[in-house]
C-alpha cells in the first residue's frame, strides 16, 4: 500500500547501509517484509535503492538533517571534528526525523543526547554553551 | 527579511503580466524552521499592498488549514502551491514524521484519485485554487502509469487546480535523468500554468542539484521565452535563490534577474 511504500522510501533514504543492504539482497522480500507492499512496490523499491540518483537522495537527506546542528551548534560540530559523522549516525538512529522539524528543537535535541552520550575522546563542553534556548 | 515574532518572511517582487501589465506582485514565503505561530500574521509588512496585489502563498501540507485560512482572509492570497511530493510519512515510529526531502510520487491511476480527493479537500478548505508544482527528482518512481505531464494534466482537469512549473526543476531531471524537456512542454497542458519558477543550481556529489544558489541557466531561459507565450493563465513568474547565496550571486545580479524577467514577461502581458 502507498504509505507503506512511502515509509519504505524514506527508510532507504535515511539509510545508506540499508540501500546497500536491498542492493545485495538475493531476496528482497526479506529486507522489506515490515511493510505492506505490492510486488509493484517492492520492484518499485529494489529499482529505487538501485538507481543512481539515490546516493544524492542519501546525500541531500543527510545534509537536511545536519544543517540545523551546523548553524545553531558551530562549535560543538567543530570540537566533534572526525567524530561528528558517527556521532550524528548514532544520534540519527536513535532520533528518527519527527513530523516538526524545528531547526532550534533538532539541535536542542542533538545537545541533550550528547550529554546524555558523550562522545569518546575529548570532553565536547560547548552543548552547555551554545544549545538553543 | 521582515520578522513577524519569530518567523521570517521572505518576499519577492514580481511582474504580474495578467493582471496588470507593468504591476508587480509579491509573493510571500513563509520560512517554517524558524517557527513561531500565525498569531503575528498582522503585523506582517506586505498588509496593505494586499489589498490591491493578488499574493500567492505557499500551501505547507503539515500546517493546520483553519490557520491558513485565517491568513488568507486578512492578505487575500490568490492561490497556494505545493509540490508534487510526499514530505511526510505514515508508518514510521513517529507518524507523519518528514521524510527529510521530498518523496517522488508514483504517477498510478489510484494515487491519481488519492490526490484529486486531497486537492478537492484543500481548495473547498481554503476557498483558493491549488497550484502544484513539478518536482526535481534524483530517483523517480520506474513504471508509471502517467508521464508527470499527463499526471498533472489529468490533476488539474478533474479538480481544476494549476501547475506551478518550476522550469528549473525540469532542467535538473533533464541532466539528473535524461528528460526530454520538449517533449514533457509538448505533453504538459500549458494553459494550466499560473506561475513559473526559475533558478539556479549546483553540483553535489556528481548530480546537478536544485539548490537555488545560481543564476538561471541560458536553457532555461530559453525555455521560458520559447513557451511562456502559450501559457495563457500565468500570472506571475519568480526567481528563487537561497539566503545563503546572495553575497556569491551578488545584489547587482540578482536585479539583473528581475529585470531580465521583466523583458520575459513584457511582450507577453502586453498582448494580453
Amino acid at each position: 500500500m502507498l504509505a507503506d511504500f512511502q515509509q519504505a522510501m524514506a527508510d532507504l533514504i535515511a539509510s545508506p547501509q540499508r540501500c546497500q543492504q536491498l542492493r545485495e539482497a538475493a531476496d528482497s522480500t526479506v529486507l522489506l517484509a515490515d511493510y505492506r507492499l505490492t510486488r509493484r512496490e517492492r520492484d518499485r523499491l529494489v529499482a529505487i535503492a538501485a538507481h543512481p540518483g539515490m546516493s544524492a537522495n542519501c546525500t541531500v537527506y543527510r545534509s537536511n538533517r545536519l544543517t540545523p546542528l551546523v548553524l545553531n551548534l558551530p562549535d560543538t560540530c567543530a570540537a566533534l571534528g572526525p567524530r561528528l559523522r558517527d556521532t550524528v549516525d548514532r544520534f540519527w538512529a536513535a532520533h528518527p526525523t519527527d513530523n516538526f522539524v524545528h531547526f532550534l528543537i533538532e539541535s536542542n535535541r542533538f545537545a541533550t543526547y550528547l550529554e546524555d552520550n558523550p562522545p569518546a575522546g575529548p570532553e565536547v563542553h560547548e552543548p552547555y554553551n551554545e544549545r538553543p534556548p | 527579511m521582515p520578522a513577524v515574532g519569530n518567523r521570517l518572511f521572505r518576499i519577492t517582487s514580481h511582474p504580474g503580466p495578467e493582471s496588470r501589465p507593468g504591476a508587480w506582485d509579491l509573493k510571500v514565503h513563509c520560512d517554517d524552521e524558524t517557527g513561531a505561530d500565525w498569531a503575528g500574521a498582522d503585523e506582517i509588512s506586505v498588509d496593505g499592498t494586499a489589498d490591491d496585489l493578488p499574493l500567492p502563498h505557499i500551501y505547507d501540507g503539515d500546517s493546520d488549514t483553519g490557520e491558513n485560512t485565517d491568513l488568507s482572509a486578512r492578505l487575500g492570497f490568490a492561490w497556494y502551491s505545493e509540490h508534487l511530493s510526499s514530505f511526510a510519512t505514515m508508518r514510521g515510529a513517529v507518524p507523519n514524521a518528514q521524510a527529510g526531502l521530498g518523496l517522488p510520487v508514483p504517477y498510478d491511476e489510484d494515487v491519481l484519485d488519492l490526490l484529486c480527493a486531497k486537492v478537492d479537500h484543500v481548495q473547498d478548505r481554503l476557498d483558493l485554487r491549488l497550484l502544484l508544482e513539478n518536482p526535481a527528482v534524483f530517483t523517480p518512481v520506474p513504471d508509471c502509469e502517467f508521464t508527470e505531464p499527463a499526471f498533472l494534466n489529468e490533476l488539474c482537469r478533474r479538480t481544476g487546480c494549476g501547475v506551478l512549473l518550476d522550469l528549473h526543476n525540469l532542467y535538473t531531471n533533464v541532466r539528473t535523468n535524461g528528460v526530454d524537456s520538449a517533449a514533457y512542454l509538448a505533453e504538459l497542458e500549458l494553459a494550466y500554468v499560473v506561475e513559473i519558477h526559475l533558478a539556479g543550481g549546483s553540483e553535489l556529489g556528481g548530480f546537478y542539484t536544485d539548490s537555488h544558489a545560481d543564476v538561471t541557466p541560458s536553457e532555461v531561459w530559453r525555455l521560458a521565452y520559447e513557451h511562456l507565450p502559450a501559457m495563457s493563465a500565468l500570472r506571475s513568474v519568480i526567481f528563487e535563490f537561497h539566503e545563503s547565496s546572495v553575497d556569491r550571486i551578488g545584489v547587482s545580479v540578482i536585479v539583473e534577474e528581475l529585470e531580465r524577467i521583466h523583458e520575459l514577461v513584457a511582450p507577453v502581458a502586453a498582448s494580453r
